[in-house]
């Protein structure tokens, strides 16, 4: 029996065994429903600031908000007094609408005309992708005079290293190294327009030795910029600091184990259709990797955060990552997103039906879609906690898949098997759990005008719950509504 | 004894007793086969030269590079015998984790490509292992390279099974048991295989690192089912080994036996002893086991450094820089920003910059002297580098590195401090930086 068993905050257990508040939500505001608990950022916050002490480094969480299209996280954020990422004009007005003011924002990712006026209005600090930006940013500069200069951090790619030959992918982000020089010329040619700030890079491959190839072309490019009369001052160092979802370590690589013996024929599948999520058999030997998130790890959030700072680069006498930051006097900025937002948020659906289909397989089919849940169509390998309406009924195991109400044969909410000790029924609630951080509207749409989840906040007071609708949460309020 | 080549140096290894009362079993005797006296170093020799060897005339003929996805002793031994013939020889990896290793393969002068690494953020539709790789690159070029496909090629069971196997069934007879590390299960199958013929009851015992852990040369289980050659079923019993064990076991056979094995074998004689011990008391009669001492200890220092930095300590003096603690330095004398520029003018001290090389050439304070922290530090556990009647001033980034090396002088008499907020806040303060001209970092 295949177990992914979630890691679950005490305070989201709490909640969870709190089965007549969660009947009153999901029958006053139906289902699919997100439950966010925005006090749960403090902790993942604090865990950040703790890294920036150990190596007295003066870093800034810019929370990217990407991850999450609540409010109240927004607004919590602001309340926590750390920063913001935005990719797109909405996501800036939100950012405006919860009390940022422009100089706390980031504005990254691919951007519209709309998206860097706007910017340029608030003073926001702009990352910068591409040469065309920079280009756009001179034209709107000169028809809105704004005050400053613009603030902006250079994001590169395409990094190398001078002692390894790493085989690396093409990314569709950053500018190229080769065209360093071109953007020296620009900059200089527009000093009075620009505030260049520093560099951003994204470190989001799992080994330490890609991470140190970026840091020192990190140096290579501090130098250059600098001899050019361009001084950093920041570093942006990105996110992708990770969530482990999985309790056990063991359960995690059993099912992986699974899945390879799957696509071996050794075993009968776990997944639809054989569904091979990346491994193949080549003349019975497992190829390709696993495509998905690893939901279990070993090193996350701002643990993992700790080892990108302790890598040490070979070029610079084996000094470490933090070290070399501060040394260089750069004040240290990190975007994450995922990793600000773990145990922050869980997702319910009712139970529509449960049958078996014409092979066999038991199917259960929930009040939502995999829009609900996926995240850049990656599903999440992470067992649901089921609440029954039903007592004492006799367990013994069964795997089902859940499904969702569109009408499509793709439409699963889950592709892998899910083994449970009893078959919900109707009216029953399956909650997904840790799903804040893309998981919960990532990909959320209204096909077939099904409808898109509400989403509730929950916060606890001595010992009770309190529960607000998204747009009507504020921090700033709860003393005098509580 | 003379030999015409180098290649004729492979095989023939020893085996070696291991002494009962490091082991510690009653009713089985243990022997070590001993591969690193291969001329390469390590067990890989063998399958190195199976692979090619009757395909040398032809690779030269056509001009081909060898082609191989190894990290360590298949790829040494691979470019060993390419270099001796005048072949090119490359390797695609993603596993090199220790920097000997690599070291080795350069000086060797080796052709490495090293995959990267998992993306956070994985694209499904992005097949990114090293074998898929160089699977794409050997279609592309067929011509080009002859891949030797180590983890599916027969000739890796075959050598073990004619040469391996062979020499511990003439040296020993009946063996019962025998174990190996799995990587690309060829040694193990070979040589099992072999012992079989003589001894159909053999019990084969196959050693796998713990999962998310890392033992050179050796897979854990969640990886095997990417081994072509790898069948579960043919061993009696599969045996998880964490690295920090395998350390442990390897440090045995250093220290007692003489064996200067490395951390791969350790994580066998672990395995061995782990499996015998449950059985040792239930013999009725004597049985003789055999396990394989894959290389050598030199090429994984650092492996052994990280998992093991006790082995490595030195002895540090109580009243060493780096035994001062935190709490001892709260009354460091410092020299606030806003008085910093005029009390310099005035004391003239030295100014100690404890920065990087590289930091203190992309901005410094004037007249100052960059000696970085590391370096400083052995110099004043060594001999103090100063006179008592200078004046020190030490500059870090923000003024916190900076106040142990102020207070440790200041306890030992000398007139030492620590500029506040460092150079940051002199830079925040708006004071003069400058900045040594290099041609180094032109475009």
């Amino acid at each position: 029996m295949i177990k992914l068993t979630p890691k679950v905050d005490a305070l989201v257990r709490d909640f969870v065994d709190n089965k007549a508040l969660i009947r009153t939500l999901t029958n006053g505001f139906g289902t699919p429903l997100n439950i966010i608990f925005p006090e749960i950022l403090s902790k993942n916050i604090k865990s950040f600031q703790d890294i920036f002490k150990k190596y007295n480094l003066d870093g800034k969480i810019y929370y990217a908000h990407k991850a999450n299209k609540s409010l109240s996280l927004v607004k919590q954020a602001k309340s926590e007094n750390i920063f913001i990422d935005v990719a797109s004009a909405k996501e800036l007005h939100d950012a405006l609408n919860s009390g940022f003011s422009g100089d706390e924002i980031e504005v990254t990712g691919p951007k519209s005309s709309e998206l860097l006026i706007l910017a340029l209005q608030h003073q926001c600090i702009i990352q910068i992708d591409n040469m065309s930006e920079l280009k756009q940013i001179v034209n709107f500069f000169n028809k809105l005079h704004p005050k400053n200069p613009v603030s902006i951090l250079i994001r590169f790619s395409g990094f190398s290293s001078q002692d390894t030959k790493v085989i690396s992918k093409d990314s569709r982000f950053g500018i190229g190294l080769s065209e360093q020089k071109n953007v020296i010329d620009f900059l200089t040619f527009h000093k009075d327009i620009f505030n260049f700030k520093g560099f951003s890079f994204h470190l989001d491959s799992n080994t330490p030795k890609e991470k140190s190839i970026a840091l020192e072309n990190l140096i290579q490019l501090y130098e250059t910029f600098q001899n050019n009369g361009l001084t950093s001052t920041f570093v942006n160092i990105g996110g992708g600091f990770k969530i482990n979802y999985i309790a056990e370590e063991k359960e995690w690589n059993s099912f992986i184990d699974a899945l390879q013996q799957a696509a071996l024929g050794t075993i009968s599948p776990i997944t639809w259709h054989n569904a091979n999520f990346g491994f193949y058999n080549e003349e019975n030997r497992v190829r390709g990797n696993s495509n998905f998130y690893e939901y279990f790890t070993k090193t996350a959030g701002a643990k993992y955060l700790d080892e990108i700072l302790s890598v040490k680069l070979p070029s610079q006498d084996n000094t470490i990552a933090a070290q070399m930051i501060s040394d260089l006097m750069l004040k240290l900025v990190i975007e994450p997103g995922r990793s600000l937002l773990d145990q922050v948020g869980i997702t319910v659906a009712k139970v529509n039906f449960v049958k078996k289909s014409p092979q066999g397989e038991w199917l259960v089919g929930l009040d939502m879609n995999r829009s609900n849940l996926a995240s850049t169509d990656q599903e999440m390998m992470l067992d649901p906690i089921i609440v029954y309406k039903r007592e004492d009924i006799n367990e013994k195991e069964f795997g089902v898949y859940f499904v969702g109400n569109l009408c499509l044969e793709s439409d699963f909410i889950y592709k892998h098997k899910t083994f449970i000790k009893r078959l919900p029924e109707d009216g029953d609630l399956v909650i997904f759990i840790n799903t804040a951080a893309y998981n919960m509207d990532f990909t959320e749409s209204a096909t077939i005008q099904q409808k898109i989840a509400k989403k509730i906040v929950v916060i606890k007071r001595d010992n009770h719950f309190h529960w607000f609708e998204d747009s009507q949460y504020n921090p700033y309020l709860l003393d005098e509504q509580i | 004894m003379k030999y015409q080549h180098i290649t004729e140096l492979i095989g023939n290894t020893p085996l070696l007793k291991i002494d009962p009362a490091v082991h510690g079993l009653k009713n089985i005797e243990l022997y070590a086969k001993l591969e690193f006296y291969n001329p390469f170093g390590s067990l890989k020799d063998r399958i190195g030269w199976a692979m090619i060897k009757d395909d040398l005339q032809s690779i030269i003929d056509k001009k081909q590079i060898i082609l191989e996805s190894s990290s360590g002793n298949t790829a040494k031994a691979l470019q060993a015998i390419a270099s001796v013939y005048g072949i090119p020889f490359k390797t695609i990896t993603n596993r090199i984790k220790v920097q000997e290793v690599k070291s080795i393969l350069q000086i060797m002068g080796a052709d490495i490509e090293q995959m990267p690494g998992k993306s956070e953020c994985p694209d499904p539709t992005d097949p990114n292992d090293p074998l898929t790789h160089i699977d794409t690159i050997v279609r592309q070029e067929k011509d080009k390279y002859y891949y030797t496909t180590q983890y599916t090629n027969e000739k890796n069971i075959e050598i073990h099974f004619e040469t391996t196997g062979k020499e511990i069934v003439d040296d020993l007879g009946r063996v019962d048991y025998f174990f190996g590390g799995l990587g690309t299960t060829g040694s193990t199958r070979g040589t099992a295989q072999y012992i079989k013929r003589n001894n159909p009851d053999l019990v084969s015992v196959g050693i796998v690192s713990s999962v998310d852990d890392y033992i050179p040369g050796i897979r854990t289980i969640t990886e095997m089912w990417e081994v072509g050659l790898f069948e579960k079923d043919f061993y009696a019993a599969i045996e998880e080994i964490h690295s920090i064990t395998a350390i442990d076991a390897m440090l045995t056979l250093i220290r007692k036996c003489g064996i200067l094995a490395g951390p791969t074998s350790g994580a066998s004689y672990e395995g061995t002893i782990q499996y015998l011990k449950t059985i040792d008391d239930t013999l009725k009669e004597k049985k003789t086991a055999v396990f394989i001492v894959c290389d050598r200890f030199e090429y994984y220092i650092s492996y052994i450094k990280e998992r093991k930095p006790e082995l490595f300590g030195e002895k540090v003096r109580a009243d060493s820089l780096s035994q001062l603690k935190e709490s001892d330095w709260k009354d460091v004398p410092s020299i606030k920003i806003g008085s910093a520029e005029a009390w310099v003018t005035i004391h003239k001290p030295i100014i100690i910059d404890i920065r990087s090389n590289l930091a203190f050439r992309t901005s410094h304070i004037a007249n100052s002297l960059n000696i970085p922290q590391e370096q400083l530090t052995k110099m004043i556990d060594g001999a103090m580098p100063f006179s008592k009647g200078q004046t020190i001033l030490f500059i870090c980034p923000v003024g916190e590195q900076s106040k142990r090396f102020a207070m440790y002088l200041k306890n030992k008499g000398y007139d030492a401090y620590t500029l506040e907020s460092g150079i940051v806040g002199w830079r925040d303060a708006g004071l003069a930086l400058e900045k040594i001209e290099t041609n180094r970092a032109s475009i």
